[in-house]
């Protein structure tokens, strides 16, 4: 029970008091305290996910991304439909004069400049473009799938702690619901690749599924064990166990608290990249061989929403990956004193470290996609069940290891149990584990550079010594 | 202090309200997409006009006319990963409500017992995955395995 929760009540509350039924009250505050704040940070982020990936994929082939687009035009129509009674030329003069004016003009050159502008007009654009159901669709799977799409992009969100009170449902399964809601995409997909009757979207959706399927595996396995390291599934709990009093609040987060974590962060962002289908694993959708996949069918804004989905799952792979790994919505310095200022400030300052988290996330996937080439779906399959599912596992098991060597120190060296073990391993076994890593590394090294040929060239060239020219 | 009575009262409406903000996510999820295809069908047809001709919805397939349905049978290794994907997840469902209560086990001092008992659970599922990685399941043309 927090002030979040409580204001919350008293809205309802309030509500019920205008005359509205109790239920009815509840639904309304509901929707102001969690639907609002939720698709208040979700949707533009999604939306402008399109954005960053175009000048991100812009910058890195060196050229400009969008960059002509301007105001002038939704200006344009926006005066037309504002006054209807005047002549179309006149509103048009009326925007052009409009946006020669000084303030509107920069603020014209920035959303030019940034392409921000570009996802107006694309939205409009889309808007006008025809929603076509193809004759031979089995027209309920192919009307629902967006549907499904969208509701599985967006209800794993209800769980993400944004702040101390800022969350939608802190429930004790959070991770159980991510893991169950995020299922429904895959169901989008299958609807709409078997849904279409097109043998395009049946090998995407196919393709899609297969793939998905075989990612929640490793997924499912890192969320397991970051869960039991924290000791709980729910979301908000996991944040508050990787809390560290004092100015380096980085040191509590679960990233360094062993050489396990960081393979099992590793492994998690890579099964989740594949899971939303991104390039490098962007098999189904491999438009060389599938025209678009499973939503080749889909026009107009019923692509949208899948595209609309896809982004906002990459902006839950963030959120996720903040949460399990780098503290949640912590800041990395001084998150004691963050915790001791009044709740808005509190959130909004927690609000906008876990959004600048999820858009580093973000920001790294789309430099993934934009640097490799695509993988066949054969090894793509291979990597899931034969390299990250035993990887994922030996993770787990060496953190069940380290849990249980941390607490037989800790009885070693006090006599007894401090305390139920928690996520803060004593500092022996903490330093022992990397020393431990560090060893295995080498070790690891020492074996390849004997055994020669197998060894990847950028190894190769980090461990032995150039040739001098005779 | 609080009065206990409506702390308890507040308990119980916020474990509700848990699944009352699940509901209201999911229901404005749907009305926005429901919304948006709206705003398509009344641009494009009520406003715009525009007409649907056989042509533009026949199924593509390149251009050409499309041979037969789509809806045919399709390769066996799907099923095959539905089935090895399907040990796992319930596996996995198994595991995850368990793991969280290793570290209390731990402080209670059968720490051991635990781990070896969620190691042979797992251990005997993942003797599934060798058995179907060593019959090829997972080499996407089976015929070129061994």
């Amino acid at each position: 029970m927090n002030g979040f929760h409580q204001s919350f009540l008293a809205t309802a509350a309030w509500f019920s008091s205008c005359g509205l039924p109790g239920w009815l009250g509840l639904v309304l505050a509901g929707v102001v305290f969690y639907a609002v704040p939720l698709f208040a940070v979700v949707l533009p982020i999604a939306g402008l996910g399109q954005i960053f990936e175009r000048k991100i994929a812009a910058a890195m082939q060196r050229r400009i991304g969008p960059s002509t687009t301007g105001i002038v035009g939704i200006l344009r129509l926006t005066v037309n439909l504002a006054l209807p009674w005047k002549a179309k030329a006149e509103c048009n003069r009326l925007a052009e004069r409009l946006v020669a004016f000084g303030p509107v003009a920069l603020l014209d050159r920035l959303l030019t400049r940034t392409g921000v502008a570009q996802l107006a007009a694309d939205g409009v654009k889309m808007i006008g473009k025809e929603d076509l159901v193809p004759s031979g669709v089995d027209g309920w799977l192919f009307r629902a799938a967006p549907y499904l799409a969208i509701a599985g992009a967006f209800l794993p969100f209800v769980v993400v702690p944004w702040s101390q009170h800022l969350v939608g449902a802190d429930l004790s399964i959070g991770l159980v619901w991510v893991a169950a809601a995020g299922g429904l995409t895959a169901v989008a997909i299958l609807l709409a690749g078997w849904g279409s009757n097109n043998k395009w979207t049946m090998l995407g959706g196919m393709r899609a599924v297969a793939q998905i399927v075989s990612y929640e595996i490793p997924v499912g396995l890192c969320m397991a064990a970051v869960a039991m390291w924290c000791g709980t599934l729910s979301l908000q709990q996991m944040v508050a166990a990787q809390y560290h009093p004092g100015v380096l609040s980085f040191l509590g987060w679960n990233l360094i608290q062993s050489p396990f974590m960081v393979i099992l962060a590793g492994t998690f962002y890579l099964a989740a990249i594949a899971e939303c289908q991104r390039t490098p694993f962007d098999t189904a959708e491999a438009e060389s061989e599938l025209v678009s996949g499973f939503n080749t069918e889909m026009s107009g804004l019923r692509w949208g929403m899948f595209a609309m989905a896809e982004y906002t799952e990459t902006f839950l792979i963030g959120a996720l990956f903040a949460v399990l790994f780098l503290g949640g919505y912590q800041s990395p310095v001084g998150e004691q004193w963050i915790l001791s200022l009044p709740p808005l400030a509190e959130t909004v300052i927690h609000v906008a470290i876990m959004t600048a988290k999820c858009l580093v996330a973000i920001w790294v996937m789309m430099w993934i996609r934009w640097t490799l080439p695509r993988f066949r779906i054969d090894q793509v399959m291979r990597l899931a069940w034969l390299k990250l599912v035993p990887l994922a596992l030996v993770c787990l098991f060496g953190l069940a290891l380290t849990m249980l060597l941390g607490a037989r120190i800790e009885q070693v060296a006090y006599g007894r149990l401090l305390s139920a073990p928690s996520a803060q391993l004593p500092l022996i076994a903490w330093a022992l584990s990397w020393l431990l890593a560090g060893g295995a590394i080498i070790a690891l090294v020492v074996a390849a550079k004997r055994s020669g040929p197998p060894m990847p060239a950028a190894l190769r060239r980090l461990t032995t010594a150039p040739a001098r020219k005779a | 202090m609080a009065d206990p009575a409506i702390l308890a009262a507040s308990t119980a409406t916020a474990g509700y309200s848990d699944y009352l903000a699940i509901a209201v996510v999911g229901a404005l999820a749907i009305g926005m997409v429901a919304g948006i295809l709206w705003a398509v069908w009344f641009v494009t047809r009520v406003v715009g006009r525009i007409t649907t001709t056989p042509s533009k919805t026949s199924t593509y397939e390149c251009g050409e006319t499309p041979v037969g349905p789509a809806w045919q049978r399709f390769n066996l290794r799907f099923y095959l990963v539905a089935i090895v994907f399907l040990i796992f997840d319930v596996e996995l469902v198994l595991v995850l409500p368990t793991l969280p209560l290793f570290a209390p086990a731990i402080a209670a001092g059968h720490g051991v017992a635990v781990f070896l008992k969620i190691f042979l659970f797992v251990a005997t599922l993942l003797l599934g995955l060798v058995y179907a990685a060593a019959k090829g399941d997972f080499a996407w043309d089976k015929s070129k395995h061994g």
